[in-house]
């Protein structure tokens, strides 16, 4: 869905640059969205499924 | 379509250079990555089944993978994206245009936020995981980075419909047309721009 030059220039015409000098005086982005990031308990969680050898007890 | 099919996804989100500190589940999401499926753009389906791994590598992207449940794979892989930096050239602008552009600093150069990358697995419909929800997760992603080191411009290049349908909703807006990736010629690419502003 999206893919682009990493580290590359873009070069902004002349009608670019009019077309967002507006915009970018009044642009305000919300950034409220509630992000599922990983926390280590629940990454935890995740290696914990995928473990491929089940856990020995070493007590006998 | 099943109900399962319909219903939104409870995911995880992270980094992958977060997973090195527990190697079983790295190595784990590395295999699902191999197997990751996105027939639409051969480009990013290369990059998921281990492109991605230079970039890392060497710092010049960060790639996030989400984390399902499964029960086939005990965890899976519906999307990824990546983010990095890019620079912007407004040495073909006004001066004036250029202050307004900058917020009253007449730079003909600045950085700015890249979304490298983003695609969901063929395997998961957009009303389990939508589009808007991967996108939401990048900009997380490169909100946090702002506000540490500032930043005021996301750019993306994706496919023209992706363009209008996924970011144009979202505030990005159309700059130009630029060159598809390699393997995806015949498509029409257009790079969109983000503007964010605010102290947060």
């Amino acid at each position: 869905m999206a893919s682009a030059t990493l580290g590359g220039v873009y070069v902004v015409s002349s009608e670019g640059a009019d077309m967002l000098a507006d915009w970018a005086e009044s642009a305000a982005v919300d950034d409220k969205f509630d992000s599922h990031r990983a926390d280590s308990a629940r990454l935890s969680v995740l290696s914990n499924r995928v473990k491929s050898e089940p856990r020995t007890s070493k007590t006998r | 379509m099943t109900a399962a099919e319909q219903q939104p996804l409870g995911y995880d989100v992270a980094a992958i250079a977060d997973l090195k500190t527990y190697p079983d589940l790295l190595a784990h999401i590395e295999s699902r990555l191999a197997a990751f499926e996105c027939a639409r753009s051969p480009h990013l389906q290369e990059f998921a089944r281990g492109g991605y791994r230079n970039y890392e590598r060497h710092g010049h992207s960060r790639t996030y993978v989400f984390m399902v449940p499964s029960a086939e794979h005990e965890v899976d892989v519906p999307a990824i994206f990546s983010v990095g930096q890019a620079s912007l050239d407004f040495s073909k602008a006004t001066a004036s245009h250029r202050k307004r552009l900058m917020g009253n600093y007449s730079q003909e150069h600045t950085g700015g936020y890249l979304i490298a990358e983003l695609a969901r697995a063929d395997g998961y419909s957009s009303r389990q995981l939508p589009g808007r929800v991967i996108l939401e997760e990048a900009m997380a992603a490169i909100h946090q980075a702002r506000r540490h080191v500032g930043g005021r411009f996301v750019l993306v290049d994706s496919q023209e419909l992706v363009a209008e349908r996924l970011y144009a909703p979202y505030g990005f807006r159309r700059l130009a047309l630029c060159d598809p990736p390699r393997g995806m010629e015949q498509a029409s690419f257009v790079t969109s721009v983000l503007v964010i502003k605010g102290e947060n």
